[in-house]
């Protein structure tokens, strides 16, 4: 696969940069630039017409759920990628996967703006060294946060948020595709993929025992991973 | 209810094809067609699919609106479904390739049979396709099937928030194992299976653009 590390690195990278630039703009400035951007993200993003001028406390809920979950992918597949200890496929996936959670975490958060939520610590225990457990986690990850995602897709206000969230969704489903082909577990195995429950999803979190602390919460904000 | 849905259906289709340029494109027709045509060696026929949708998010969501969308999404999976039909038909196939087209098949087979159900009397009848050698050539077949379930998500990502809530699931539902369809025969092709972290959202005129462009109606 000589295609798999430069290009998707890079252009996540860019994407990265292209984000970092702008929350430090406006949000009419954000639109703006993210017309030029280039990438599929931003152009849906910059979807004039779904532009609204704030997030509704539901969809902020929704959102800072979801930034955190990215933040837990982020970190355990860049880990997995730092210390390289994993078979060739498994480390091409975290290689890819998670530059894509990287930009997610960088889309959610210009999403949020202000209201975006800092990262937790995480402990991931051994698993990112481990391919069997890796893999076992992974593909549960993966289902499930495609799986959240169409239940959160019904359920927020903003159909701006919504073209955001299906332009993941779809991507989190290609990582699940992928890791279960490299596990070996058929990767689409039902015709029509079930939506899942915000619950269930802090519920696999925690049993991970990766979240060591989370970080500290301003007034009534709950944390993310309470359910 | 928005202002387009007043109009006629001609109007609405010629509409569609013309609107995918006035906003900015997620992916430039061309490049939909040129990605489109390959391994596929395409001259277009006429109208792979009918017509009648608003661009993204111009108007709300509508049971009427949704009606439109749906028909044009049940247009994708008939091509998806026959593709791999014909595929299972001929047998040339054989191992990774084989057992994808088998599964997939099936599933896109699921997928018309539920949109047709959602649409009830009146759904748009299948098409005839020929696809050439593209379902028996396993390197032909594999970037095709790429390609094909690549149309498919971009078609439903574009529209998924231009429906009411309870299609909103049904799409979600659906787009889900076509991406799913996608990282797996794109891992079966050697290519990165997610190479960019959000999937671009096509345009009807768009998609419709790409599916000409490959020659399959006949």
């Amino acid at each position: 696969m000589s295609d798999l590390t430069l290009e998707s690195v890079d252009r996540s990278g860019a994407i990265a940069e292209t984000f970092d630039e702008l929350t430090g703009g406006t949000r009419t400035d954000f639109f703006r630039k993210a017309l030029v951007g280039g990438s599929a993200l931003l152009a849906v993003l910059a979807t004039p017409a779904l532009a609204q001028p704030r997030n509704t406390p539901k969809d902020v809920a929704i959102l800072r759920f979801d930034l955190n979950l990215e933040y837990l992918q982020a970190a355990m597949y860049s880990e997995a990628e730092r210390l390289g200890q994993l078979r060739e496929r498994t480390l091409d996936w975290s290689r890819v996967v998670g530059a894509n959670e990287r930009g997610h975490v960088k889309a959610i958060r210009g999403l949020l703006g202000r209201d975006a939520v800092r990262s937790p610590s995480f402990n991931f225990r051994g698993v990112t060294e481990d391919d069997r457990t890796f893999t076992e986690t992974a593909v549960a990850f993966e289902d499930l946060t495609a799986a959240l995602l169409k239940t959160q897709a019904v359920q927020v206000d903003s159909r701006r948020v919504l073209a955001a969230l299906a332009s993941l969704h779809s991507v989190e489903a290609r990582h699940a595709a992928w890791i279960r082909h490299i596990a070996g577990i058929v990767p689409a195995a039902e015709a029509f993929d079930e939506p899942t429950s915000k619950a269930k999803v802090a519920r696999l979190v925690k049993s991970t025992n990766f979240v060591t602390s989370l970080p500290r919460t301003r007034g009534r904000r709950k944390p993310g991973f309470t359910g | 209810m928005s202002e387009r849905f007043t109009r006629s259906a001609a109007w609405d289709a010629r509409e569609a094809v013309d609107g995918g340029l006035d906003r900015p494109p997620n992916l430039t027709r061309g490049q939909l067609v040129a990605r489109a045509a390959v391994g596929v060696g395409a001259v277009t026929a006429v109208g792979v699919v009918a017509g009648g949708l608003p661009r993204l998010a111009v108007s709300e969501p509508s049971r009427e609106q949704d009606r439109s969308i749906l028909e044009w999404l049940l247009q994708v999976e008939y091509v998806q479904a026959a593709f791999y039909e014909a595929v299972e038909r001929q047998g040339a196939l054989q191992g990774g390739p084989r057992e994808f087209a088998a599964r997939v098949g099936r599933q896109e087979r699921a997928h018309v049979e539920a949109l047709k159900g959602a649409l009830g009397p009146g759904a748009p009848e299948r098409p005839e396709f020929d696809f050439g050698d593209a379902t028996s050539d396993p390197e032909r077949f594999v970037e095709t099937a790429v390609e094909l379930e690549e149309l498919a998500v971009a078609a439903f990502n574009g529209q998924i928030p231009n429906l009411t809530r309870p299609r909103v699931m049904m799409a979600m539902r659906i787009v889900s194992v076509e991406a799913r369809h996608v990282g797996w025969v794109r891992d079966l092709a050697g290519r990165n299976p997610a190479p960019q972290p959000a999937d671009r959202a096509a345009t009807p005129a768009e998609t419709r653009a790409a599916l000409e462009a490959t020659g399959f109606k006949e």
